[in-house]
């Protein structure tokens, strides 16, 4: 699921994230870049975050676990 | 629910537009936010200007100022309507319905069916559905469809969730019984157990409002709006757009038996470009098939949106043939609708302004 990171890079404009990247640490993170992680989430994975399971997962890599988790039937 | 309708057409559309227009420049400044942001959410959601009513001016101003500019014109005769339906959610009073303030203003006949529909973003949709179910009885020749709303008044200039893309507006659609017998097929949704993702939540008999619901309160990412303003959360509705929306219009087009690509256009209801453009590539359909630039030029009316989006982007193939158009509304209820037609050639297909 590397290109997770590499498409989450773009929406947050950081060079880089990684699993362990708080995502609220970054300085880009706020509601537009937060909707904008749930569109590419149902974009690229046809899965749908909501605000709330989104405001659950601290890092970057806790999203992804969230969203490999969702897309088992 | 599915429901189906022949004999009935549009005959025209007007919107009606405040001659008052703020642009995003200016939204920015009571934004407590920094800069560069602000100028990335005009970006991805497609902000730039929108008009709003100034002082108190109602719904039923913007509405009498249309149909006087169409009986003038000579294009809609007084006597020839026999119900008024006006869809709001920001009535001019609770009591009595706006539809009866626009008919006692204009002095219309009593032999007349007068009502008020709760109704936003589908507003257009649920309005034809109810003007067509009017125009099977054998009294109703000729309904005047208003969608109108002026919920900029109940929107905090603080609030950049919801400021940037309100819009006001009135639209008067004639709808009409023809020997036409082409069919028309809508369905619509509601899911009321989440009533409260799109709500004002002061003001009515619930929560009445006081001194303390007019109080801004910081409400987190620097936005500030009070229990008297309108709340959304954004999140929420862009998924349950994205789930319900593609799935009810092949539902639609299914019903009736209409290959994707026979539909010229696509008027959906506009949020703001950032949801229709991801809805268009999720329906894979291009996004000039669905116009989305209405947020931009005049900001989201509610049930406006989707006769303004015909009248903004259509008027001269309206005019002059016939499109079979795709519509759809979605919001709050939460209600979801949607209804394909031929519309065209319209008597009329025009803005003016108040």
């Amino acid at each position: 699921m590397d290109r997770f990171y590499v498409r989450l890079a773009e929406i947050l404009e950081e060079d880089k994230v990684g699993p362990d990247d708080v995502l609220a640490s970054f300085e880009q993170w706020d509601s537009l870049t937060a909707l904008s992680v749930v569109a590419m989430i149902d974009e690229d994975y046809a899965v749908n975050i909501s605000a709330e399971e989104l405001a659950t997962a601290r890092t970057a890599g806790a999203l992804e676990a969230l969203v490999a988790a969702k897309r088992k039937p | 629910m599915n429901f189906g309708f022949a004999g009935k057409r549009i005959a025209g559309v007007l919107t009606v537009l405040p001659a008052n227009e703020r642009n995003f420049t200016d939204d920015m400044k009571n934004f407590d936010f920094p800069e560069d942001k602000s100028l990335k959410l005009k970006k991805v959601m497609g902000y730039d200007r929108h008009r709003l009513v100034t002082g108190e001016t109602c719904v039923s101003d913007l509405a009498v100022h249309g149909f006087r500019h169409l009986f003038d014109r000579g294009v809609v005769k007084p006597d020839e309507l026999d119900a008024l339906v006006v869809v709001t959610q920001s009535p001019d009073y609770f009591m009595p319905a706006t539809s009866n303030v626009i008919q006692g203003r204009l002095n219309l006949k009593h032999d007349m069916l007068c009502l008020d529909i709760a109704q936003g973003c589908a507003g257009f949709v649920v309005g034809l559905i109810q003007a067509f179910m009017m125009l099977e009885q054998a009294s109703i020749h000729k309904v005047a469809l208003v969608n109108a709303d002026v919920l900029s008044r109940k929107v905090s200039p603080r609030d950049k969730n919801s400021f940037p893309l309100i819009g006001d507006a009135a639209c008067i659609t004639i709808v009409e019984k023809t020997d036409d017998r082409h069919p028309i097929h809508a369905n619509l949704k509601m899911d009321g157990t989440h009533h409260d993702v799109l709500i004002i939540p002061a003001g009515g008999f619930r929560m009445p409002s006081t001194p303390e619901t007019a109080v801004l309160e910081d409400v987190g990412d620097n936005n500030y709006r009070a229990k008297d303003n309108l709340t959304m959360n954004g999140t929420a509705v862009f998924n349950f757009v994205q789930v319900e929306v593609p799935p009810m219009i092949e539902s639609l087009l299914q019903q009736a038996a209409l290959p994707i690509e026979q539909v010229d256009y696509f008027m959906f209801h506009q949020p703001n470009k950032f949801m229709l453009h991801k809805l268009a590539d999720r329906m894979r359909v291009s996004r000039d098939r669905l116009p989305s630039n209405i947020v931009e030029n005049f900001g989201n009316a509610s049930g406006a949106t989707i006769p303004t989006n015909i009248t903004f982007n259509l008027a001269q193939p309206l005019l002059n043939g016939t499109l079979t158009l795709c519509m759809a509304g979605f919001g709050v209820g939460l209600t979801w609708a949607s209804l394909v037609m031929r519309v065209g050639q319209l008597a009329f297909c025009e803005i003016i302004d108040y």
